[in-house]
């Protein structure tokens, strides 16, 4: 038994820190999603007027979502993204957050 | 209805009594679904007199309206966790597939945006007032809400529609147009176009006035 535990508790110990590696630094996305309600423009808008985009990046971006489906709008740690998730949902964008790479 | 201008630094439009009806109604139905009574949460914020509120006429009027907006099990103003109304769902999506994740990110944001959602649809209402007039002006920060208020009213109005694709948009427009399902669907179809234009004269309102600063 305490032999076991010994050898559990190094694994115990590198999963909180993935949690907390996770938490704080891994890169996250808040990815938009299409929808068949929401402007164009004012998917722009909101692009340029949230994130601060040039109307050009704003607009390449919204093609994205709207031809590919969805598209990474902006990339940050866990709670810069739902932060941003929470705005484009106050907006009335459909976004989620994905962890991007491995993790 | 007329588009958004631009006049001195503000957004006008000119609206018949018979659209702000209309608008209001479906602006009080949005906010009853995130569990706000506008009448009320007006009177709370000090923008209207709930005494002297409207009239219940207005209601059956529009009475289609409500009966295609409405569902029996709605969400009470104590919601957490996923909303049980897929209209309410399009207004407070998930933010994650993990139901850890989207579970914590409603425990935190859920209230404030629905909140949030709630108080923009009865200012929009406040604006579409009899006693107001016809004349609508907007600044930039009043219209900017007005937008919002307006896309939270059209997804709601499409997903009553049953709209989840772009083709279920087409199909429907068809099927309208040849006149082979003709019902009050029709009709917020018609209204979720006219918000849409109406909401396209704001955004390039906006730009306009945002390009002028």
């Amino acid at each position: 038994m305490t032999g076991i535990s010994r050898i559990d508790q190094p694994d115990v110990d590198v999963a909180v820190d993935v949690a907390i590696d996770t938490r704080l630094d891994r890169p996250w996305a808040v990815v938009v999603w299409d929808d068949p309600v929401n402007l164009m423009s004012y998917v722009v808008y909101v692009f340029q007027r949230h994130f601060g985009y040039s109307h050009e990046k704003a607009t390449k971006l919204m093609f994205e979502v709207h031809n590919a489906g969805k598209s990474a709008v902006a990339h940050g740690n866990r709670e810069e993204v739902e932060r941003h998730a929470e705005a484009m949902h106050a907006y009335g964008l459909w976004a989620t957050i994905e962890k991007t790479g491995d993790g | 209805m007329d588009a958004f201008r631009v006049v001195a630094g503000k957004l006008e439009t000119i609206i018949e009594d018979d659209e702000r009806e209309v608008l209001a109604h479906l602006a009080s139905e949005v906010a009853e679904l995130l569990g706000i009574d506008v009448a009320q949460r007006a009177g709370e914020l000090g923008l209207f007199d709930d005494a002297s509120g409207p009239s219940s006429d207005v209601e059956d009027q529009w009475e289609e309206i409500t009966r295609a907006l409405q569902m029996a099990d709605t969400d009470g103003p104590e919601m957490v966790g996923p909303p049980a109304d897929p209209a309410v769902e399009r207004l407070l999506p998930p933010v994650s597939e993990d139901p850890a994740i989207d579970d914590e990110y409603r425990r935190l944001t859920q209230t404030g945006l629905r909140m949030r959602k709630g108080d923009r649809l009865v200012r929009f209402w406040v604006y579409l007032q009899p006693e107001n007039g016809p004349l609508l002006r907007l600044n930039a920060g009043q219209a900017e809400e007005f937008m919002a208020a307006i896309t939270d009213i059209r997804l709601v109005v499409g997903q009553r529609l049953g709209i989840e694709t772009s083709d279920d948009l087409e199909s429907l427009r068809l099927q309208f147009q040849l006149g082979e399902e003709p019902d009050q669907r029709a009709g917020l179809l018609q209204i979720s176009d006219v918000l849409a234009w109406w909401q396209e004269s704001l955004i390039s309102g906006l730009q306009m006035l945002g390009d002028a600063h």
